[in-house]
């Protein structure tokens, strides 16, 4: 083919050419390589922004690890000394010492470890649990009323009641709390997903697919999920802290993780009896739990437009 | 349409004598100690326990409590309050109660939504611009940082720079609700503000509103007319049921600024074990909650024309 | 002391001090009409000036606090087992006896009281001008003697009163169980028709032979009768306003319903909020006591809200938590630096009860620790090597020496004729040192003790370190522990003992105690009334009363079948049992009593049968003088808000000094 160095120079008379015709050039068709994900991810790569706060986080998650082991106190020898409390923070301390004279130093960043792993793992459940359920009660009409009964029975069951009979009955530990929060927190995932797909799913084109007599699976996933995303997205974001909150709120109530694991809930919630004190036992796991909340939402606001195929010029 | 909200309301019915008979057999499922004060626990023998509570009929077989229950419930008697207010009729303690949790409710909820959603038109109008990061900077730090914290810092920053009253009181209550309405409103300026933001944004990248620019409307007109439009129906899901589960008021606000409100009473019903008051309470909130949800239903379906939710129209 | 006495005024001793006395038969204090002067000591006749002048005027309209979980949950006093209801109600209605500053009982609505030989037969005789008014100061009816066989009638209705507050009636006075027994069988509707007069035919042994004198027989000796009557269980309910409400009415009695007595008429109550005091203008004391002019009680979440109160003036004293305390103690400049004085202490001996006989989660006997505690030497090691002065200071920066408890009864409660505390003589007996300043009185070196220990041990198969659990709600904060743990570590070493925790989620009774769990358990026992036996008792063998044998050291289950290594501990048990058995045969002579009780401590706590652990004062900023109050070890009148002295500039710990040295003074008076 010619190119546009070709012409260079050239004066208009000589601009035009003949073209023979070949047989293998008439059936070249033009493509696109287009792939959604692919767009998707060169959009967010886009955004300064949003990379930074993604790199962030991980630079915050492998921290934690590595705090720990330049820390000068190991988390399972710390030791309790009165005369030591509430030391604000300095060279031997570098977080400073908490109300019975511990170093916060490395309490910290082990409940950072925990709360992160704890965040992460309840909004994957939470999501996957919420988008799957969500779909069905929006799009399958004989099952909305169910569904939205069994929603109302579930939310209004106050939380303390199961959740303290489940620790009686059960116990406590990392997993029962992470499924005991998946299988409050799909509720707001799954109405909202719902919410989105009554909006959809009586399009002109979803009527055609049922028409045509595409299954129930193939309508959900390919038709109406795309423009659930950025909903979704933003979601699970946000979901994030509302975990460590909520965390933090059971943990008050003696029903969230065992006292020998400390999570930044916990930090948070015990620092606020010292905080108008002391408050660098309120300023950094603070500034963790905020720095998570904004990288993650950072990253959602930005995935969520990347996600839009409407900007994928 | 009415047929559809009888059979709805009916079910509802049927949802909330599950919840409350749920909620009555977990109750009995807890241990009875905490039945007890402190200082009786410390002091009673086991007999003295079992007496007490089979005078407050605590220790008749489930069943039996059960038909007693709904028994009760036909007659519309509610039971007393053993805990709470000992021997005051549950009706009444609550009765005095929401009228303060609505109250306060009503102000913060029509001021984060007045503000919230111009905060989020605000962000949008001006994305990725100063203001939009400035939003998000509240929003997020409103969100990350414990409640029990900020409205501690709530409290420091009004009582001593600005010198309001600390705590609610009846004999004061302008000013002395001000600190509560503002903490309340905190968090849901943020929540409303984000997904305003949210919704506005997916809406800006349709085709109609390129049709619109193209065509000369001025971006006011854009955003007012059309962009918020659109963006409203899936937010207006939550505003009915909002407004009334107000009447709940906030556990977290109410107790610390010691506001005499709803907020507090079904956590202190459950730890204390006062039976009556967490199931008139159950049956009382998922009745707002279940409400809430069909006017919100019915909100969204009328601002936008496509959706039904009858059977009619493309049923499965 | 003579037995036969009008006034059995036992005297007591304080730890704190000095402010006016207000009672009857002493002296008068000064009334102005709202302001609050204290008269310096007892001697002086009519000094109206404060003890303590620190440039402020007495506070017309007080402003208190309260803590929102301990907010009031019932009006009626019979109902209550609350010490957060009996802390209203104490200066809404008035009973037969109270107390002074000094602790003492003195007469409230009764003028006097006499027994008979052997202390079964007690007469109150009442005052004529006590009267009954409503929430707006009309009066309604008089006081007198039916009103307490309609309060004792209601109390013993087990339809009525749903067994509340029943133990001590049935425990002293003839009749009481058999007629609550009897209710208990009743139907409902039978029950609650029932009166007074129904239960003197079945022989309830009290009676009222004229308007104002009331009769109780009791089962046995009491020669402490008066001092049970001043609890809720014995106090008057007005026949006019049962039968006006009905019996569910009464039950549920609120602040507009009720009818007072007392110096104070709540006219204003709003749950979770606050509650307004305001004086009741037919009390029948006004004119010996002096009352605020109104005083507002406000519930706050926690104390650190309170103390943002404080700091804007909004409440007049405040409670100082671990970390303001830390704050202001650590900075000489803080303008609250001399402020911090001690708080008024609570009211319960606290101690460590070992657990005999303990069990492993599986339900199998914990024969590793049974083994250990049933030594003698090891729990003398428990007790003489654990330097507790770390957990103290949690509790009190500023003096944690002060709140130590070498002792099982409550230090004030009983007092001997010439004025020494009965725990001063316990302590004598044991031959503790006296405090020097730095360290706890109990500590001793144990290395020779932990040697020898150990030896036996180990040759009966003990392995070591013995594990001492205990336990911990779940979700609170484990501080406490960790610094306890901390304490075992570098006090007794993690070759001999280590402690360990576990948790619990609700119910400390049903999940950790049933089950026999822990190995030793933390808690404090407060007097029901003003007798050694109130708290030796608990402890004794052979008793179906002693709750602490059988619900907590679980000695009585021991002693039905004990093995050989518990051989030695319950015949320590039987020994200190007929110890305690001798003393509390003595009816006619107190001093004779206490000493030969002081005998039962004493062997009690050489052979360690408990752990003695520490007394509660906490630390506050206040514009109250402490030592104003009423004090009172048994008995609600504590928050009684009558004869404070108060002032508008907060105190320092040097007025707080000298308001003490006023109070020992005065105390020497009889």
């Amino acid at each position: 083919m010619a190119q546009a160095k070709d012409f260079e120079g050239k004066n208009p008379d000589e601009l035009f050419y003949f073209v023979e015709y070949s047989p293998e050039e008439a059936e070249k068709t033009g493509y696109s390589n287009y792939s959604y994900w692919g767009s998707v991810f060169q959009n967010f790569l886009k955004k300064k922004s949003a990379v930074f706060c993604a790199l962030l986080f991980f630079a915050l998650a492998i921290f934690t690890f590595i705090a720990l082991a330049i820390g000068k106190y190991d988390y399972a020898t710390l030791v309790v000394d009165q005369n030591n409390k509430f030391i604000a923070p300095n060279s031997e301390y570098w977080f400073g010492t908490d109300n019975i004279g511990r170093d916060y130093w490395c309490q910290v960043w082990y409940a950072a470890q925990t709360s992160i792993r704890l965040a992460l793992v309840v909004a994957l459940g939470e999501g996957i649990v919420g988008i799957i359920i969500g779909l069905i009660w929006g799009y399958v009409r004989s099952l909305d009323r169910f569904f939205t009964e069994l929603y109302n029975l579930i939310n209004n069951i106050p939380i303390i009641i199961y959740m303290t009979l489940i620790a009686l009955m059960i116990g406590q530990s990392f997993t029962i709390m992470a499924i005991s929060l998946i299988a409050t927190g799909w509720l707001v995932m799954a109405r909202r997903v719902r919410n989105m797909v009554f909006m959809y799913r009586d399009r002109e084109y979803n009527l055609a697919s049922r028409c045509l007599g595409t299954p129930l699976w193939r309508v959900l996933t390919k038709n109406i999920l795309p423009y659930l995303v950025s909903v979704i997205i933003l979601r699970l974001a946000l979901s994030i802290p509302s975990t460590i909150g909520l965390e933090s709120t059971l943990s008050y109530l003696g029903l969230g993780l065992d006292d020998r694991t400390p999570s930044l809930g916990v930090l948070l919630r015990n620092a606020r009896l010292f905080f108008l004190d002391y408050p660098y036992l309120l300023i950094f796991p603070a500034a963790i739990v905020s720095i998570i909340s904004v990288t993650f939402y950072i990253c959602g606001n930005a995935f969520s437009d990347a996600a839009d195929p409407r900007n994928h010029v | 349409m009415i047929k559809y909200t009888i059979k709805r309301l009916l079910q509802s019915l049927i949802t909330i004598l599950l919840a409350v008979t749920i909620v009555f057999l977990l109750l009995r499922l807890l241990p009875t100690d905490y039945y007890f004060t402190e200082d009786q626990l410390m002091k009673f023998t086991t007999e003295q326990k079992n007496a007490a509570l089979e005078a407050a009929g605590l220790l008749d077989p489930v069943g039996e409590q059960l038909v007693r229950f709904y028994g009760q419930i036909l007659h519309l008697d509610f039971g007393i309050s053993r805990r709470i207010q000992s021997g005051i009729a549950v009706t009444q303690v609550i009765g005095s109660k929401f009228e303060v949790s609505m109250r306060l409710g009503l102000i913060s909820l029509a001021i984060s939504l007045v503000l919230g959603v111009i905060l989020g038109i605000l962000q949008t109008v001006f994305k990725d611009k100063l203001i939009d990061h400035l939003g998000t900077v509240y929003t997020v730090f409103v969100n990350a940082v414990p409640a029990l914290v900020s409205y501690s810092l709530v409290l420091v920053f009004g009582s001593k720079v600005l010198g309001l009253p600390a705590l609610y009181s009846t004999r004061n209550v302008g000013p002395s609700s001000i600190l509560p309405v503002a903490c309340l409103s905190l968090a849901s300026i943020a929540g409303y503000a984000l997904w305003t933001r949210r919704y506005m944004v997916d809406e800006l990248t349709r085709d109609y509103i390129k049709l619109a620019k193209v065509k000369g409307l001025n971006t006011r007109e854009i955003m007012i007319s059309h962009v918020l439009r659109n963006a409203m129906v899936p937010m207006v899901q939550y505003i009915p049921a909002s407004m009334l589960l107000t009447i709940g008021g906030s556990l977290l606000v109410e107790r610390f600024f010691s506001v005499p409100g709803m907020g507090p009473l079904l956590t202190d019903a459950i730890n204390r074990y006062d039976v009556n008051v967490v199931q008139t309470l159950v049956m009382f909130y998922a009745a707002l909650g279940i409400v809430g949800v069909f006017l919100g239903d019915i909100l969204m379906m009328l601002v936008d024309p496509r959706i039904t939710l009858t059977e009619k129209g493309g049923a499965r | 002391m003579n037995m036969n006495k009008k006034h059995m005024i036992d005297r007591r001793t304080f730890m704190k001090a000095a402010g006016a006395v207000g009672a009857a038969g002493l002296l008068a204090a000064c009334g102005g009409s709202s302001s609050s002067t204290g008269t310096a000591g007892s001697g002086a006749a009519s000094g109206s000036a404060p003890v303590v002048d620190n440039g402020g005027d007495p506070i017309a309209n007080l402003v208190t606090w309260e803590l929102a979980l301990r907010e009031l949950q019932t009006w009626n006093v019979l109902y209550s087992q609350n010490a957060a209801d009996l802390n209203v109600l104490c200066n809404c209605v008035n009973g037969l006896v109270t107390n002074n500053i000094y602790g003492q009982f003195v007469p409230d609505v009764c003028t006097e009281w006499t027994q008979n030989e052997d202390a079964t037969e007690w007469t109150f005789k009442l005052r004529d001008d006590v009267t009954w008014s409503d929430v707006n100061g009309e009066v309604k009816a008089n006081l007198t003697s039916q009103d307490f066989l309609v309060g004792l009638e209601w109390v013993l209705n087990a339809k009525k009163n749903e067994n509340m507050n029943t133990s001590m009636p049935n425990n002293y006075i003839v009749g009481a169980k058999e007629y609550n027994e009897y209710t208990n069988e009743l139907g409902e509707d039978e029950a609650k028709a029932l009166t007074y007069e129904d239960m003197l035919e079945h022989g309830v042994g009290i009676s009222a032979p004229d308007d104002y004198t009331v009769v109780y027989t009791c089962k046995v000796p009491c020669p402490y009768f008066h001092t049970v009557a001043s609890g809720a269980c014995l106090f008057p309910a007005p026949k006019a306003l049962v039968d006006e409400l009905g019996v569910d009415g009464f039950l549920g009695l609120d602040n507009t319903t009720m009818w007072y007595t007392g110096p104070y008429v709540v006219n204003e109550y709003i749950q979770n909020n606050s509650k307004v005091f305001v004086p009741n203008p037919n009390y029948f004391n006004a004119a010996n006591e002096s009352r605020f002019e109104s005083v507002t009680v406000r519930i706050i979440d926690d104390t650190v809200v309170g103390f943002q109160l404080y700091d804007a003036g909004e409440v007049d004293e405040m409670e100082l938590a671990e970390a303001p305390a830390s704050t202001i103690l650590a900075d000489p400049n803080h303008k609250y630096y001399n402020n911090v004085v001690e708080a008024t202490p609570k009211k319960y001996s606290y101690q460590y009860h070992l657990c005999f006989n303990r069990k492993n989660e599986d339900g199998t006997p914990d024969e590793n620790w049974n083994k250990a505690v049933a030594n003698t030497k090891f729990r003398q090691c428990l007790m003489h090597g654990l330097d507790l002065l770390d957990s103290y200071k949690r509790v009190n920066q500023l003096k944690p020496l002060d709140l130590e408890n070498l002792c099982y009864t409550m230090k004030g409660l009983c007092t001997f004729s010439d004025g020494r505390d009965y725990t001063d003589r316990v302590i004598e007996l044991l031959g503790y040192p006296k405090s020097d300043g730095k360290q706890l009185r109990r500590l001793k070196d144990i290395t020779q003790l932990k040697a020898e220990c150990m030896e036996e041990l180990s040759a009966i198969g003990v392995t070591f370190p013995v594990t001492l659990y205990s336990y911990v709600k779940a979700g609170a904060s484990t501080d406490g522990m960790l610094v306890l743990q901390q304490i075992f570590k570098d006090c007794l070493g993690d070759d001999f003992v280590k402690l360990d925790w576990l948790n619990y989620i609700t119910s400390m009774d049903q999940e950790i105690r049933i089950p026999h769990l822990a190995c030793w358990y933390g808690s404090g026992w407060g007097a029901d009334y003003a007798d050694v036996s109130n708290f030796l008792g608990q402890e004794i063998l052979h008793d179906d009363n002693a709750y602490y044998a059988h619900e907590y050291s679980y000695i009585a289950e021991v002693a039905e079948d004990p093995k050989d290594y518990q051989k030695e501990l319950i015949e320590q048990f039987e020994e200190f049992t007929r110890l305690y058995n001798e003393a509390n045969a003595i009816v006619d002579d107190t001093d004779a009593r206490y000493n030969a009780f002081a005998q039962a401590e004493a062997y009690f706590l050489e052979n360690v049968l408990t752990v003695p652990n520490y007394y509660e004062i906490g630390l506050q900023l206040t514009h109250i003088n402490l030592y104003s109050k009423i004090n009172t070890l048994c008995g609600i009148a504590a928050y009684k808000y009558v004869n404070w002295e108060t002032s508008t500039e907060a105190y320092t710990a040097d007025d707080f000094a000298a308001f003490a040295e006023v109070y020992e003074a005065g105390k020497g008076v009889a």
